[in-house]
């Protein structure tokens, strides 16, 4: 009975240690060569990037302080080679850059892609020879697939600045919204006030914006931040920045918008039109994204936006305060990057704006709103300007 | 067992008892690997060798594993030889192991070669065993070449990565994917059944041990009385 409850498990951990010591044997002979095989596939992978690479060895990237988006990094006795994860159209584009010892990019491509219009074929080649000192957005300049080649840029930007961190340099990696509160406070000599920027409704020549909270502004005069406080620049600043900050300032705390009434003709997706004493009309209104293609409904809802256009017809401001654009794609509208795109533009240059490849529908309806904010300008100048 | 019953047990697994066109097993790496003649070619040497190395080892210690856990100790021994043919490939033929993936893993729970463990080498001796595992293993191999010809030759236009002139021009890729897979395994075995119906081979329809393909090497009388045992119920 003792027999017949103990055997079983005696023969199966038998059979157990018998074959763990006959594979540990297997083992002693393949793992040296399966691990040179894939050392040799790994280099082979990572000298794409990095031509003539040898002994290349992984650094770590956890605590090192280099980018969010760098998941890996190679050392390699010519240069370093980096892996970024980033998301394009989709998550999950994995992009390998090379990097030589002086700092030049030597190669790039993607190991991973889920992106849909293929703009990350071939990208990376176009990034060969530049450096942090010479790379710009021109590189990915064009209308197509704009999600893919900023987050291939991105990738790139990044790589470049874990190469500085790398070789014992520094870099500043806070996010660029945290970079302008931070500077908005050192110029008004404030801390932890948080800045919101204001929707112009004037324009001074020189500024380019001008943020506000409870304990004064700061006006961004090319790059330097210059504070005001109870009417007063803050801190010291040249006779011109001071002139111009008081000036916008001014024109900030002096705005006064009234209702007009909404313009025969305007189109419906105007809602409602104010005026300002200097001759700027704002305009708030409805573009339609996603869903809403053109005039009909089909689902989803309007994107509102606000625009500023100054009494020569020139966008002062612009800005989306609302949208339920897809994620990652039509919500691109949101961002200060596309829609202040417009500001400057006038009703002859406003199709300047190219629409997002892969949001087109979203882009498309925000540049017809912009259109139709035009179209209830005129009418409300009364003037037939066509 | 005399010389002619072996050659008997070798040939079996060839054609009468083919595991993939009569058996019906191991379905899965056949539909997975059949897409190309040198996965297919490969995957069918690998369990090959796990089936004839298997069936041996089981064999040998069949007086000793107990009733009670015989399938653990089966599958551990399995998956013994299993490891070990994939540790050999990665290290000597990497390209063989990246192209079977993880389909070379999945050899361990290959219906054939359980069901050969448990059907034949736990009731015969060592050779008979090799014999069983070699000619199953070959039945296996060959089945999956003829298939992955059909599927590669006129689904890709290509015979183990050789274009074809002509084909290639009028390839058919639905036959590279899963439902062409499908299709070719259906027709293979409706021409096997014709084959073997005509030179008066078992008759699958019945399903008493009339029709059993392997109704030879199986406990006849507990299969009756279970078979009663159903009826009665």
């Amino acid at each position: 009975m003792l027999k017949a409850k103990i055997m079983p498990t005696v023969v199966l951990g038998s059979i157990c240690l018998v074959v763990a010591l006959l594979l540990s044997v297997v083992n002693m002979f393949t793992g040296p060569i399966i691990a040179k095989a894939q050392a040799e596939k790994a280099n082979a992978a990572l000298a794409v990037v990095l031509p003539g690479g040898t002994n290349f060895t992984e650094i770590p990237v956890e605590g090192a302080g280099f980018p969010e988006s760098v998941t890996a990094a190679y050392k390699a006795d010519n240069g370093y080679v980096f892996q970024m994860t980033v998301t394009g159209y989709k998550p999950g584009l994995v992009i390998m850059c090379g990097i030589d010892n002086n700092g030049t990019i030597t190669g790039a491509d993607f190991i991973a892609s889920q992106e849909t219009l293929y703009a990350e074929v071939g990208l990376g080649a176009k990034f060969v020879g530049y450096d942090k000192s010479t790379i710009t957005t021109d590189i990915i300049a064009g209308p197509t697939a704009k999600l893919t080649t900023q987050a291939y840029y991105s990738a790139i930007e990044a790589a470049l600045n874990a190469f500085i961190i790398a070789n014992g340099g520094s870099v500043d990696l806070r996010d660029p919204a945290q970079i302008l509160q931070d500077n908005c406070n050192a110029a008004l000599g404030t801390e932890g006030v948080t800045f919101e920027k204001w929707f112009a409704t004037a324009s001074v020549e020189g500024v380019s914006a001008l943020y506000i909270s409870d304990k004064g502004a700061v006006a961004v005069i090319g790059e330097t931040f210059v504070g005001v406080a109870d009417g007063n620049v803050v801190g010291d600043a040249g006779e011109a920045e001071k002139t111009a900050a008081l000036a916008i300032y001014d024109a900030y705390k002096s705005e006064k918008l009234t209702e007009a009434a909404k313009p025969e003709g305007a189109h419906k997706n105007v809602d409602k039109i104010y005026t300002a004493e200097n001759g700027t009309v704002v305009i708030e209104m409805k573009a339609a994204g996603y869903g809403i293609n053109g005039d009909w409904h089909t689902s989803g809802e309007y994107i509102t936006l606000k625009v500023a256009i100054d009494g020569e017809g020139k966008i002062i401001s612009t800005l989306t305060t609302y949208e339920n654009e897809s994620d990652n794609i039509g919500d691109v509208v949101a961002k200060p990057d596309y829609y202040e795109q417009f500001n400057g533009k006038t009703d002859a240059t406003y199709t300047e704006v190219e629409n997002v490849a892969g949001a087109t529908y979203s882009t498309d309806g925000y540049r017809k709103a912009i259109k139709q904010a035009f179209e209830a300008y005129k009418l409300l100048k009364g003037g037939n300007e066509q | 067992m005399n010389n002619n019953k072996k050659l008997a047990v070798f040939l079996a697994g060839i054609i009468k008892e083919n595991p993939v066109l009569i058996l019906v097993l191991g379905t899965c790496p056949t539909l997975a690997v059949t897409n190309s003649v040198i996965s297919a070619f490969s995957m069918g040497i690998a369990a090959t060798i796990v089936l004839v190395c298997s069936n041996m080892v089981i064999s040998a210690l069949r007086k000793v594993i107990p009733d009670t856990v015989r399938i653990p100790c089966y599958i551990v021994i399995i998956a013994a030889f299993v490891t070990a043919v994939q540790m050999l490939l990665q290290a000597y033929l990497p390209a063989v192991y990246d192209m079977l993936g993880v389909y070379l893993a999945l050899i361990v729970v290959n219906c054939i070669i359980l069901g050969r463990a448990e059907m034949f080498a736990r009731k015969n001796g060592i050779i008979d065993s090799a014999l069983d595992g070699l000619g199953m293993g070959i039945g296996f191999l060959l089945a999956l070449l003829l298939m992955a010809t059909l599927r590669e030759v006129f689904g890709a236009g290509s015979f183990a990565g050789i274009v074809c002139p002509f084909l290639s021009t009028y390839r058919i890729p639905a036959l590279t994917q899963a439902p062409g897979g499908f299709l070719v395994f259906g027709i293979l075995i409706a021409i096997m059944n014709k084959l073997t119906e005509k030179k008066g081979g078992v008759k699958r329809k019945s399903f008493s041990c009339e029709g059993c393909p392997t109704a030879h090497i199986c406990n006849k009388n507990e299969c009756a009385a279970k078979a009663e045992e159903v009826t009665e119920k």
